[in-house]
């Protein structure tokens, strides 16, 4: 087993020659290219957060006069049993994790060979990938209401009783919307996982064969291990979507509706300015659930170190994949496919 | 053998079972767009019995599609230019640099890719309000493209490391051009496909985006985007259900487009470069 270096780029990890010439020039060199990335994410991301994280210890009126406060705002937020129903519905809503790893894992192994024309299936999974998740809520909305088409079909042809108020049942409109994710992002997670097992080299899937190993067994034992590395990061890329990209589906679909039975913290937060103009509670929520993302982001290092310090397994880049949220997987899998 | 066959025909059935929930909400929108709302109302879950081009008209001319067609162009070009100028530049810098701090600097940049957009858009429309910006196209064209730059500079930045190779590099400086020069006549014209699939990419987001228009460009519906346009639309008492479908099926039209052309683009893209 030999560790990876960290800036990646396994293939040219015997020849230090470039380590070695970039260290000797100046860092200045072509700053200009620099900049720009720099000063755009900076001004866009970095000084907002910043600034968010000061107005909100105030009593924050844009345009107005702002009063300091310390921290009411949040006092006031983690007083507040609405704040605590969307941060339930967040939760809620990872209980899909499960689902959105799986489903798209199983289907490209299915897909992977003995499959005709699996390209155009592949494509056809992966069209959401490319729509606006406003306007595909919009289709949803329609089709899920409730004498809409799904439920005048299901009654033409007698499963009337299956005919469910879809999206304005307070029980059924969150396992409705992890359903919804489900439907977006399967194609793009069956895309990540073919490339994936593309890269697994064939003679351990015919060996497994030799051995008599049927579909689930050589699923679990041959093809999960070799592309490790790639499922964890499209775990961290769902935990991430569900939490940071929800607001058009939401917006679209229900509203945050029926009561606040739907609603994420970024349509929360949203409605807060937007809507309801309290813009300091809107502040505090932003730091909270910025917050919210670091400990997930933690959790992601704290959790591989576990499981190495609990199994005995040395996985040197699965902690680095992570953290920077999408590491060359390839290089990754190859890594530990020459590991184990 | 026949087993494998066998094998063959349960994949491929299970393949075309699972298909369906992704083309019965297309047969819908194209079915509902075409039939009169008397037809639908007779029968929502059914197969159109009525064909009228009526529903896309009045459509296009209530939600005034066309225009806000035109503003999505405009603010999707702006994100790409945006975009991929800034990630092509920095993934170069990044590329010919190294180290452990460098390497940090890289890892904040990209991982900006997890700031959620709502709690920077926030103070971003605060600050351009102030400053008279908001309804402004061009400024959420760079808003638009500065939200893909994480995203972005990772995949060049990947893709850099597959192909500038050190050798490649070294011949470069031992040639004694300039880091510009090298830039522009080595590293650009070697990064085509990860250019192609930034701004596949970068169009397809920020064409499809609501969360910033909704933000910046909400209070004139002179500037709507198409996606503002729609999902507005569908608020609008006296607008039918077949109304909305024809301005949602307007909407997904071009990335449809794009996605027919670029497919491969798109999806190494999504894979965030690592595939070649």
């Amino acid at each position: 087993m030999t560790p990876v270096p960290i800036s990646g780029g396994t293939l040219r990890q015997p020849r230090r020659s470039s380590t070695s010439l970039d260290r000797s020039r100046f860092l200045g060199t072509g700053l200009f290219l620099l900049l720009p990335v720099v000063i755009l994410e900076v001004a866009l991301f970095f000084v907002p957060l910043v600034y968010i994280f000061f107005r909100s210890t105030y009593d924050w009126q844009p345009g107005g006069e702002s009063t300091f406060i310390g921290v009411d705002n949040y006092t006031a937020l983690f007083a507040d049993p609405e704040f605590w129903e969307v941060v339930g519905n967040q939760l809620f809503y990872l209980l899909g994790l499960p689902l959105w790893v799986i489903a798209p894992l199983v289907v490209a192994y299915l897909l992977r060979e003995n499959v005709a024309k699996a390209g155009i299936f592949r494509s056809i999974y992966f069209l959401p990938a490319v729509m606006s998740p406003a306007i595909v809520g919009l289709v949803f909305r329609s089709l899920l209401s409730g004498d809409g088409p799904v439920n005048s079909f299901l009654n033409n042809i007698g499963l009337g009783e299956f005919a469910l108020p879809w999206l304005t049942d307070a029980a059924l409109v969150k396992p409705v919307i992890i359903i919804l994710v489900l439907w977006a992002g399967f194609g793009t997670g069956v895309l990540i996982f073919s490339s994936a097992f593309a890269a697994v080299p064939q003679s351990q899937f015919e060996a497994a064969r030799l051995d008599g190993a049927g579909f689930w067994r050589e699923f679990w034992y041959i093809a999960i291990p070799n592309i490790r590395s790639t499922v964890v990061l499209w775990t961290m890329f769902q935990v991430i979507s569900i939490f940071l990209f929800m607001f058009a589906w939401i917006y679209v679909l229900t509203g945050g509706g029926p009561g606040l039975a739907s609603t994420t913290m970024d349509y929360a937060i949203y409605q807060n300015f937007m809507r309801f103009g309290y813009f300091g509670t809107a502040a505090a929520q932003s730091v909270v659930l910025v917050v919210m993302i670091l400990v997930i982001a933690s959790l992601t290092v704290v959790i591989p170190a576990v499981v190495r310090l609990v199994t005995g397994r040395v996985r040197p880049r699965a902690a680095v994949a992570t953290v920077t949220l999408a590491a060359p997987a390839r290089a990754t899998d190859r890594a530990a496919g020459e590991a184990s | 053998m026949t087993t494998i066959a066998t094998e063959r025909k349960v994949k491929t059935g299970i393949a075309v079972l699972i298909a369906i929930p992704f083309i019965i909400p297309f047969l819908f929108l194209v079915s509902t767009t075409v039939r009169s709302p008397a037809d639908y109302a007779a029968n929502p879950g059914g197969l159109p019995r009525s064909f009228t081009l009526d529903n896309l008209v009045n459509a296009w001319n209530d939600a005034n599609l066309g225009m806000a067609l035109l503003s999505t162009l405009f603010v999707s070009v702006i994100a790409c230019l945006v975009c991929a100028s800034t990630a092509l530049a920095g993934a170069y810098w990044f590329r010919i640099h190294d180290g452990r701090f460098i390497g940090m600097v890289r890892a904040v940049l990209v991982a900006g890719y997890a700031i959620p957009m709502i709690a920077w858009l926030i103070p971003v429309f605060v600050i351009l309000a102030n400053g008279n910006l908001t309804g402004n196209l061009f400024v959420a064209g760079i808003v638009n493209g500065v939200s893909s730059l994480p995203f972005a500079l990772y995949l060049v930045h990947t893709f850099y490391k597959q192909v500038l190779t050190a050798e490649i590099l070294e011949a470069v400086t031992l040639d004694g051009a300039g880091t510009l020069k090298a830039f522009w006549h080595v590293a650009i014209p070697m990064s085509l496909p990860a250019l192609a699939s930034v701004v596949a990419l970068v169009f397809v987001w920020s064409f499809g985006d609501l969360l910033i228009s909704a933000t910046l460009l909400q209070s004139d519906p002179a500037v709507y985007t198409v996606t503002l346009a729609a999902t507005s639309l569908s608020t609008r008492e006296e607008v039918n259900l077949q109304g909305q479908a024809a301005a949602a099926l307007v909407a997904l039209l071009p990335t449809i487009v794009v996605f027919l052309f670029a497919q491969k683009s798109l999806a190494k893209g999504f894979g965030g470069g690592s595939e070649k």
